[in-house]
């Protein structure tokens, strides 16, 4: 396995190559080149070509480089006895040709997937919020979503967090992990069904403006069933292992003398 | 105060800085003031035969019963035969460094069930003083 470290033969002294949690991560080419000192390499640029027979190689022929077909020109049939019958009419050139090279855009090559999810991180694991409406709960996480936020739920019944989405960034993975083999099939979380209505924005009447807002926040009925649906088969599993709930029902916080850097989680 | 642990040939000491750290060795020289040639011997605990600072060692109670720089297999032999890997464990030192390195490897939810029970345990320690202060206060 490739070392992380290089180690310079000329003054030993030692750079980090890649910080990568697993070597595996590092794609490290395959090379019959060998490293010198500095990050130069034994054998140069031309001399690498020949022996890793890049030149034995077919070119791989890029869509867009192939030059579009010229349009073929229209063959026209016409009248009178001496016009010789039939015209050939060439397609004709662009109207505009810039007076200047214009730049070409840089290329877009980026496949949107979502957020690397730490290893750390797997279904049914406990996570630590650190921000938010539910800072220091202990939660169980379900799966991630396309837009890369984690689906969890406290379970609701054992913390009071619902069933939600978070950042990765704020949250911290514990190696506790709930068993979630029985829980349904969480298809319909999707990030739109989180999506907050978006509000109207309408001139306001002044009474309107000054009125106090009341407004109760009302938890739609789908919601709690897709709560309860969920947090079934959950607590059911939490309940297998002992002091599993009081665990995820109490609150994280540091004490003194603790150091999250040097804790194991 | 009398001294009980020497640096002398055989005494068994922890490794305490370097890549070696936490692991036991056994004297076999000193070079000078500063330096001692250790050994683990290396196939019982991991330590290859080389100098070390005396700073980097912790000595321990237990000592070996060898000449200057045994070889390796005479080592091993002499080790083996004090059982100084369980002896070390049954120690003091020993346990105090195991019960160190299990709460270092104390994830989240040990320490919420370590809570629990100093809780628990407080609460029979103070049911126990209630009843002998109140055994005290009748006389």
């Amino acid at each position: 396995s490739p070392s992380r470290w290089f180690v310079c033969s000329l003054c030993s002294s030692r750079r980090q190559l890649w910080t990568y949690s697993s070597p595996s991560m590092a794609r490290t080419p395959k090379t019959r080149n060998t490293p010198l000192a500095g990050g130069i390499m034994k054998l140069s640029k031309s001399v690498m070509h020949k022996k890793a027979g890049r030149w034995h190689r077919p070119k791989k022929v890029v869509e867009s480089q192939k030059a579009a077909a010229a349009p073929a020109p229209v063959v026209k049939q016409i009248g009178g006895e001496k016009n010789n019958g039939q015209r050939t009419i060439l397609p004709k050139g662009p109207k505009f040709y810039a007076a200047e090279d214009v730049p070409k855009p840089l290329s877009k090559i980026r496949a949107v997937r979502p957020t690397r999810l730490r290893s750390s991180i797997t279904p049914g694991t406990v996570l630590i919020l650190l921000a938010g409406r539910f800072r220091g709960r202990r939660v169980v996480f379900l799966k991630q979503l396309p837009s890369g936020l984690l689906l969890i739920s406290g379970p609701y019944r054992i913390n009071g967090v619902p069933i939600r989405r978070v950042n990765q960034a704020y949250v911290i993975a514990t190696s506790t992990k709930v068993d979630v083999s029985g829980v349904p099939s969480l298809d319909k979380f999707t990030d739109a069904y989180f999506k907050k209505p978006s509000k109207v924005a309408g001139k306001k009447s002044e009474e309107e403006f000054f009125a106090a807002e009341e407004k109760k926040k009302e938890i739609a009925p789908e919601r709690k069933d897709d709560q309860k649906l969920v947090d079934e088969s959950l607590i059911a599993a939490i309940k297998k292992v002992p002091t599993l709930r009081q665990y995820l029902g109490a609150r994280f916080s540091l004490r003194k003398g603790q150091k999250p850097h040097e804790m194991k989680f | 105060m009398p001294f009980h642990r020497f640096v002398e040939i055989g005494r068994v000491a922890l490794v305490n800085y370097g890549a070696d750290t936490g692991k036991l060795c056994t004297i076999l020289d000193v070079i000078d003031q500063n330096r001692v040639l250790i050994d683990g011997p290396f196939p019982v605990t991991g330590v290859k035969r080389q100098q070390i600072p005396i700073r980097w060692l912790a000595l321990t109670d237990f000592k070996v019963h060898i000449g200057r720089a045994t070889r390796n297999k005479a080592l091993v032999k002499a080790f083996n035969g004090s059982a100084i890997t369980t002896k070390f464990a049954q120690s003091a030192f020993g346990k105090k460094l195991a019960a160190k390195t299990k709460r270092a490897a104390m994830t989240d939810f040990d320490r919420f069930k370590v809570m629990l029970a100093k809780k628990k345990r407080s609460v029979l320690i103070n049911q126990e003083l209630a009843k002998l202060k109140k055994a005290q206060a009748k006389k």
